[in-house]
């Protein structure tokens, strides 16, 4: 940006102004701050995937953040040339701009993801937290993942989603949509038979199990229509094959495979409170070898950029041990802004001043000092050159 | 039998008498007072588990005082395992939770009853089989459920103490991780064949019943005796005395009391001598502040060697770090602007922070283990003191801009003080944006090491986010010149209702979040007339102010200053 447009009088300098004008700053941080507010009790009415798709994810909440940076960004741009007295000012902003932007980084570049294992189990594969639709057709070599956001578009009667396979003639169908439904197991003569019912969803979304009615559809044939709930896999007939239709987070695979060793879960002695919760992993990395380390509450582990944490269990024989495994790659850059927001405020707060107040005093003993010269010279030349 | 009953209640009416016998309070009880017991997850000392007993069937009250129909709490415990059937049909329990006493159908018109009653108490009964049910559907409990299950874990530990049962003091001889033999557990047939607790038995019968003969140098020294042969049975489990001593020291001290009395006398010192132009009250201010925060520092010290973590992991703590953190910050602006507002604002704050978390029920200040996500982690600590000492100065600065506002009515033409006032206000609200805007990303640092992310809009780190955007705004808003030094004052303290929800709103109103492990019910009311009285504050001042704007003369110049 160049000084020309901070002057400049039409429409763009305008605009530029406006970008980096404190009265924005403060706009837009009353704003968010409001909103966040609502967002709050928002959460406390319907639970947090609800606040989290409904305000934090949305586009509108991320263009209130990017205006958030533009501001800071352009602000900084303003103060061109930058002189010492902005070392503090500086700081502080580049900082928020690091947060903010090691944040995006780590949206998009990182990974979000579960893993469960029982004791004794391997996997290289997490799941992600995001719904998607599932569809194998394995005697036809037919695979694919759709994500899905049924709550803000759900399939009715009379209005199905259809998603084609890439590269085949397969489509899954999603005929209609449940966002709740209760499930009632029943013994009878053909085996246990599960019939899910509809019913109107709790507030809370923790508490709704929400199901899909799914058909796999090809050129020659067509599966039954058949209710999946959340999180399940279920087989169908589809023509002569066998598939299989699953309505569940889509999978990562990792570059090595964990092995739960041991869990252990441990009271505090006499009582039934959690004290600690650990696993013994086992690492199998094809690249860097094999090695067995301890995952505990604020002992991650951290390998190849991943780092997983021991996020639940569930109890049982075997028992299940339950990790976050994340990438940030964008981490750095947060830490990096974080250390410069302290740096900055400090700078701005207290060494600024205290470095103006000391250049006042020198320049006012400087100031005294050639006074006091003036005088002895014009009493003694002499003197000066002694 | 008959003489069990009868003895401790003639020697409990002979203690229940204003003068009780003070010896009887005094050193001699110690031996007993230093039993450890294992309870709530810990090993702690008779002494804090009959005290916390005490709390919890009668109620706070006020000063923290706990004694029971005037017994001291440890001798209350001992009289009633000593005489279980006289202390079930003492009417000691204290109900008066308006909401619990309905859903429990409780009879109206009395707050106290007997434990007997209360246990067989049908409306009570199925008042907890309703919350049972909940339970097991998994549905939310609300705070009349909780305190309905509170109530219900008050009678069985207090029934505990009659049968023995929840007198756990015998540790387990080998295993370090075993929950410890109560004194039923002693005397149970089973225990009959394990030859090192006979000694045990013998020594706790002995206790008992030099109890019972009112004998208590007979009971000091069974207690002695007993405590002697615990250590022995379990030389690595059983505490050492010194800790034990160390809490029965806190406890009987009760440093934070002993600091809100004297920061209240310090501030009413220093308040007194602003009018008087008092040199010795000025300095008998200082002492006193001075000698609080000794006390408040003496006191967290104490808690961090007792719970061997920092002093901020419930809202009691936090409250009383934050009360110390905020006369620091008085003193240390003391030390660079001699002023003696400062003092003064941080002895108010100081006192009526400890007095708030001594003196409001649902700040339990017992020292409960920690929940895993909270142990053993500096980044924990570190996220937390920040963000704690950022509310302190926030706190300091509230007080200020109360000081401030209260310019417009009682020194309205005060230029001079008006200025200094609002300078001093600045640099408050200049420390706490540091400790907040820090120890929020430091929390983001803590949570991407935890939880495994930096930041989740999580309710408790967007709060933070909101009362840090707040000041934040009211700082740019002064340096834009839009906001002048009225508008600081009462940021100042509109900004502090931000930190009120992100304190405590998050914990006890929202009650949803990662944060769980903070979270309780209660005290709406009390906030939400803080909330009222600010709010009327702020308005009588902007209008007072209003009128003097309007007035020609030197008043008017008061908000008409530009900022610094």
């Amino acid at each position: 940006m160049s000084p020309m447009l901070m002057n400049d009088k039409g429409f763009g300098g305008r605009s530029f102004r406006l970008l980096a004008s404190l009265r924005l700053s403060v706009v837009v941080m009353v704003t968010i701050g409001a909103i966040c507010a609502s967002a709050t009790f928002y959460e406390m009415r319907h639970g947090t995937p609800a606040v989290q798709r409904d305000v934090y994810q949305t586009s509108w909440f991320a263009f209130l953040l990017g205006l958030l940076g533009l501001n800071v960004l352009a602000a900084m741009v303003n103060r061109w040339p930058w002189s010492k007295h902005h070392v503090g000012f500086l700081a502080a902003h580049v900082g928020i701009l690091l947060v903010l932007v090691g944040s995006v980084v780590s949206l998009y570049r990182g990974l979000d993801s579960n893993m469960a294992l029982y004791e004794g189990e391997t996997s290289d594969r997490v799941s992600l937290l995001e719904p998607s639709l599932q569809v194998h057709v394995p005697g036809l070599g037919v695979s694919g993942t759709f994500a899905v956001r049924f709550e803000k578009q759900p399939p009715r009667a009379g209005r199905e989603l259809r998603f084609a396979v890439p590269g085949s003639d397969v489509v899954l169908v999603a005929r209609d949509y449940a966002p709740h439904v209760e499930v009632t197991e029943a013994v009878t003569a053909a085996g246990p038979r599960r019939t899910l019912t509809p019913r109107p969803p709790p507030a809370k979304e923790a508490r709704r199990q929400a199901a899909v009615l799914l058909q796999v559809e090809g050129a020659a044939a067509r599966s039954e229509p058949v209710w999946v709930l959340w999180g399940e896999r279920t087989g169908v007939a589809f023509g002569g094959e066998q598939a299989s239709v699953a309505f569940r987070p889509p999978e990562a695979q990792l570059p090595f495979r964990v092995t739960l060793l041991r869990f252990n879960n441990e009271a505090y002695p006499g009582s039934r409170m959690a004290a600690t919760y650990e696993s013994t992993v086992r690492i199998d990395d094809p690249e860097r070898g094999s090695f067995e380390t301890l995952v505990a509450m604020n002992h991650p582990l951290h390998h190849r950029g991943y780092i997983f944490f021991q996020s639940s269990f569930v109890e049982g024989r075997p028992m299940i041990s339950i990790f976050s495994v994340a990438r940030a790659p964008g981490l750095p850059l947060v830490y990096l802004g974080t250390t410069l927001v302290g740096a900055g405020i400090l700078w701005m707060f207290y060494v600024k001043p205290w470095l103006a107040r000391r250049q006042g005093a020198l320049a006012l003993a400087a100031h005294s000092t050639r006074e006091n010269r003036h005088e002895a010279q014009s009493a003694d030349p002499q003197s000066l050159r002694a | 039998m008959k003489r069990s009953l009868l003895i401790p209640s003639l020697f409990a009416l002979s203690l229940s008498g204003p003068l009780a016998n003070p010896a009887v309070a005094g050193p001699e009880l110690a031996p007993l007072r230093q039993l450890a017991i294992q309870d709530g997850g810990r090993v702690k000392p008779l002494d804090t588990f009959a005290r916390e007993l005490a709390k919890r069937v009668q109620g706070a009250k006020p000063f923290g005082f706990e004694r029971v129909v005037g017994l001291e709490p440890t001798l209350w415990l001992l009289a009633s395992h000593a005489a279980p059937e006289r202390w079930q049909a003492e009417p000691i329990l204290k109900v008066t939770h308006a909401g619990l006493r309905q859903a429990a159908a409780l009879p109206a018109g009395r707050d106290r009853f007997s434990l007997q009653e209360l246990a067989e108490h049908e409306g009570l009964r199925s008042a907890v089989a309703a919350v049972r049910t909940k339970l097991e559907h998994d549905e939310d409990l609300d705070p009349i459920d909780r305190e309905v299950l509170e109530l219900e874990a008050t009678l069985a530990a207090y029934q505990g103490v009659l049968t023995g049962e929840g007198l756990r003091v015998v540790p387990h001889p080998d295993d370090p991780k075993a929950a410890w033999f109560s004194l039923a557990d002693v005397h149970s047939p089973e225990a009959a064949d394990i030859p090192q607790l006979g000694r045990v038995r013998a020594l706790s019968d002995a206790m008992l019943l030099a109890y019972r003969a009112g004998d208590l140098p007979g009971v000091t020294t069974a207690a002695r005796a007993f405590s002697g042969r615990l250590a022995e049975l379990a030389p690595a489990v059983y505490p050492d005395a010194k800790q034990l001593r160390m809490e029965v020291h806190y406890n009987g001290l009760k440093p934070f009391r002993a600091a809100w009395v004297s920061y209240l006398a310090g501030f009413l010192a220093l308040l007194a001598s602003f009018p008087l132009a008092s040199r010795w009250l000025k300095l008998a201010g200082y002492g006193a502040l001075v000698a609080g925060f000794l006390l408040n520092s003496y006191g967290l010290v104490l808690r961090v060697l007792i719970s061997g973590r920092p002093p901020v992991t419930n809202m009691y703590e936090t409250i009383v770090f934050v009360a110390w953190g905020g006369v620091l910050f008085a003193l240390v602006f003391e030390a660079v602007y001699k002023t003696h507002v400062f003092a003064a604002c941080a002895g108010a704050l100081g006192a009526l922070a400890l007095i708030i978390a001594e003196g409001v029920p649902i700040f339990d200040g017992a020292i409960a283990p920690l929940v895993p996500v909270l142990r053993d982690n500096m980044w924990l600590t570190v996220h937390v003191l920040t963000i704690m000492l950022g509310y302190a100065a926030f706190t300091l600065a509230m007080g200020i801009g109360h000081l401030n506002l209260g310019l417009y009515f009682f020194r309205p033409g005060d230029v001079v003080l008006f200025k200094r006032l609002s300078l001093f206000l600045y640099r408050a609200l200049q420390v706490g944006t540091l400790f907040l805007a820090v120890g929020t990303l430091l929390g983001g640092v803590w949570a991407s090491y935890s939880w495994g992310r930096f930041w989740g809009w999580d309710p408790k780190e967007t709060w933070a986010l909101i009362a840090l955007l707040g000041y934040l705004a009211v700082l740019h808003g002064r340096f834009a010149g839009w906001i002048k030094d009225f508008g600081m004052a009462v940021g100042s303290i509109l900004g502090y209702l931000l930190v009120l929800m992100a304190w405590y709103g998050v914990n006890y109103i929202l009650g949803t979040g990662l944060h769980s492990y903070g979270f309780g019910s209660g005290g709406y009311w009390y906030v939400g007339s803080f909330v009222a009285f600010e709010a009327l504050v702020i308005a009588a001042a902007a209008l007072r102010r209003r009128s003097f704007m309007a007035r020609p003369g030197p008043a008017a110049t008061v908000a008409a200053q530009p900022a610094h």
